[in-house]
């Protein structure tokens, strides 16, 4: 997925156009101790969800009752409603 | 809980794609609304055990589009009971008149102005990013899923985090040169760090305070340009305790951070946005016990999340709190 991204060669590209506000971006920037690549790639392995871990996000859900209504009758189907105090797809 | 079992059950996946609408949303807001969606709510709610408006009111409904209560429990812990709940009420669905259950048999009106207050709308032109934290181990130079004796504690976290179109203008580069690093904008890095750099892996973090942040660098720098589009990576580190003295504060975070970010000349956005960081965490706060013994490795991930999928464009947890989210405190 990021094959796009490359640390190598990085050297060759200068461009010229400016984008963006430039807000804020006349302060020096910090020297940040930095994470190699290689941890960087184990680390999104490491954290994001594995294959077959979140198999309640295959579900079609939806997040408004009003609109999770207007399929339910225009279906002839009922409603199953999943309430939690913090959202049940988030929050943790 | 009902995440690792009863809506990871296939039977029940399937239910759900077939025979039932499925909804998911946050107490703490519908219980709360004055709105239509919320006074639909109160009305099947009142149906069953959770008849106090002030009061929880989670757990698992089914009900007709007309709001006619057909079963409830108050938790999904145990998939088994569950699907039996879902068994009965769709029998009695199937009991009620074909004038009241057939496609198109309800009239739904539109609904009314939300409330203001407890409802919270994806702003125009925002860029959402989908939030994993996990607890690590490490098993010589790699990253493992981390052990706790937490239930479902050693699951990737999840949560959203919302930046704005403004604020996504001002983390694009304005030098497209190889080597020019900028400074993450301010609000950005303070966002992430408070709200985004928390332990949720056990549920509900306290989120930093402001003077809690004791430290945040986040720099990016243009690796790669082209007419179409601008690499970038991110290199950053907070740290984010209860006590300026790390020693004596009771939670805490040390992390460090990198990313891999693609800016697109002509969209005007992000096309890639991937931003890993580990570091030791220690402590709990109030709705997180559980946690494991003094320092250990937490780690966190972050993507462009998909908006077309309702359920990636749900409100971050910290964004309860309006203000401090948007850092007007």
């Amino acid at each position: 997925m990021r094959k796009w991204f490359q640390f190598a060669g990085l050297g060759a590209v200068v461009a010229v156009a400016v984008v963006g506000s430039g807000f804020c971006q006349s302060q020096p920037a910090p020297v940040v101790e930095q994470l190699s690549a290689a941890e960087f790639d184990k680390l999104l392995t490491a954290v994001r969800p594995a294959a077959g871990e979140d198999d309640f996000d295959k579900i079609p859900w939806r997040t408004s009752i009003w609109d999770a209504r207007l399929k339910a009758a225009k279906e002839g189907k009922p409603i199953l409603l999943w309430e939690m105090d913090g959202h049940p797809l988030g929050c943790g | 809980m009902g995440r690792v079992s009863t809506f990871a059950d296939p039977e029940v996946i399937k239910l759900c794609e077939t025979s039932f609408v499925p909804v998911c949303t946050d107490d703490w807001y519908t219980r709360r609304r004055r709105d239509d969606e919320g006074e639909f709510f109160h009305k099947v709610a009142v149906q069953g055990p959770r008849k106090d408006r002030d009061g929880t009111r989670q757990g698992i409904y089914v009900f007709t589009a007309d709001g006619e209560l057909l079963g409830f429990k108050n938790a999904g812990q145990d998939a088994a009971v569950m699907k039996q709940v879902f068994a009965d009420a769709l029998a009695k669905f199937k009991k009620l008149p074909a004038a009241r259950t057939k496609p198109g048999a309800v009239t739904v009106p539109p609904h009314g102005k939300l409330d203001p207050n407890y409802t919270r709308q994806l702003p125009a032109g925002a860029l959402v990013l989908r939030a994993n934290a996990r607890i690590l181990d490490r098993k010589g130079d790699a990253f493992a899923k981390g052990t706790c004796e937490f239930t479902g504690g050693d699951r990737a976290s999840r949560d959203f985090v919302w930046l704005t179109k403004d604020e996504v203008q001002a983390l694009a580069p304005a030098k497209v040169e190889v080597g020019f690093r900028y400074p993450v904008p301010a609000a950005v890095a303070e966002r992430i760090a408070r709200f985004h750099l928390a332990d949720n892996t056990r549920g509900e973090p306290a989120f930093w305070k402001k003077d809690q942040v004791r430290k945040n660098d986040m720099t990016l720098t243009v690796v790669k340009a082209d007419a179409e589009s601008v690499d970038l990576r991110l290199d950053g580190a907070a740290t984010m305790a209860s006590d300026a003295d790390l020693a004596k504060a009771d939670r805490g975070y040390e992390v460090k951070l990198r990313g891999q970010l693609r800016w697109d000349t002509g969209r005007k956005t992000f096309t890639g946005f991937d931003v890993a960081g580990v570091g030791d965490h220690w402590g709990r706060s109030t709705f997180t016990p559980g946690d494991r013994p003094g320092r250990s490795l937490l780690g966190v991930a972050f993507g462009l999340a998909d908006t077309d999928r309702p359920s990636e464009r749900i409100a971050p947890q910290g964004l309860r709190d309006r203000n401090p989210y948007w850092g007007k405190e």
